[in-house]
């Protein structure tokens, strides 16, 4: 005889399932989005602040051409091609080629590393030169909104690096593709960072 | 738990690609990377050959290509219901939203 505890939680469980009948979407694919919804209001607003700075700050582009626009163009490729390799990735789990998704997996956060490494060099070689946050408003917004897509990055490629390691033990693509998503979702926000920085 | 799945051949679970969406025609990933490379460099020469005050418009709206064409092909929206296009387009709009409120306000600073 089951206990009346157990029957509850099957009570439960069989709601839950109806429920995602209803939806049609599975409650951890919904979970996630509304994370990165949230995601793009930090993102999203910071930019959006720099973009109004830029509009109203007369001598952006005369500091913007200090910035290091090599480095940037290469980290933009290395982001791009992190996208393909993390849509290759999501694509091979569900697919279920582990051996191809941990594989593309491995060189998304490669390219993870590449960039925080390249952004690193970056910084050091602005600061040397005393381009400093306290410079002007340039300087601080461009400190502030590379610095925070940066730390994104890093996390992003601890997530997928974390992914890697745990579709080894348990094959769940759902997994592959959430890591997938916030992958993407950084390289959409660095497509606007690269050109209000070191273009415009 | 509780929450029903489809069970492939396999014997795996699997429950989330998106809808439309089957395993053997997936959109080109490959020309779309190419795509988004040829973009980028599309959005460099124009920086080059516009003066960077005047650039903004241009490199921005190439920006926005080749973010729709990620959120689209790579995340997968294209083939996402109502709830997951919702929920990525909810914030987008709110930060229009502010956008456009303080506009304005920052263009006529602009002007002084």
């Amino acid at each position: 005889m089951k206990a009346e505890g157990v029957r509850e939680v099957e009570i439960q469980e069989i709601q839950i399932g109806q429920e995602y009948e209803k939806v049609g979407i599975p409650f951890q694919k919904i979970g996630f989005w509304i994370f990165l919804a949230g995601e793009i209001v930090i993102l999203g607003g910071i930019v959006a602040s720099v973009i109004l700075f830029r509009l109203s700050y007369p001598h952006w582009f005369e500091e913007s051409v200090h910035t290091n626009a090599t480095i940037a163009f290469i980290n933009t490729l290395v982001l791009l091609t992190g996208s393909l390799t993390a849509v290759l990735s999501h694509q091979s789990a569900f697919s279920y080629n582990w051996g191809k998704a941990q594989l593309f997996l491995g060189l998304t956060a490669l390219c993870g590393l590449v960039f925080v490494g390249l952004k690193f060099v970056e910084y050091s070689r602005e600061i040397h030169h005393g381009f400093v946050p306290s410079r002007n408003v340039f300087w601080m917004s461009y400190y502030t909104t590379t610095g925070l897509h940066g730390l994104h990055v890093l996390a992003g490629t601890l997530i997928i690096f974390g992914v890697m390691l745990y579709i080894k033990k348990k094959k769940v693509p759902e997994a592959v593709e959430n890591a997938a998503l916030y992958w993407h979702f950084v390289d959409i926000v660095w497509l606007y960072i690269f050109p209000l920085f070191y273009l415009t | 738990m509780g929450v029903k799945m489809k069970t492939t051949s396999k014997g795996e679970e699997h429950n989330s690609h998106p809808k439309g969406e089957e395993h053997n025609s997936h959109p080109p990933y490959v020309k779309i990377y190419v795509g988004l490379l040829v973009l980028t460099v599309l959005s460099v020469v124009i920086s080059a050959i516009v003066h960077r005050e005047y650039a903004p418009p241009f490199v921005f709206t190439i920006s926005t290509i080749k973010g729709l064409l990620i959120a689209l092909y790579y995340m997968h929206l294209k083939y996402e219901g109502r709830i997951i296009i919702s929920l990525a387009l909810i914030p987008l709009v709110i930060f229009a939203i502010i956008l456009f409120i303080f506009m304005p306000d920052i263009l006529s600073t602009v002007k002084q």
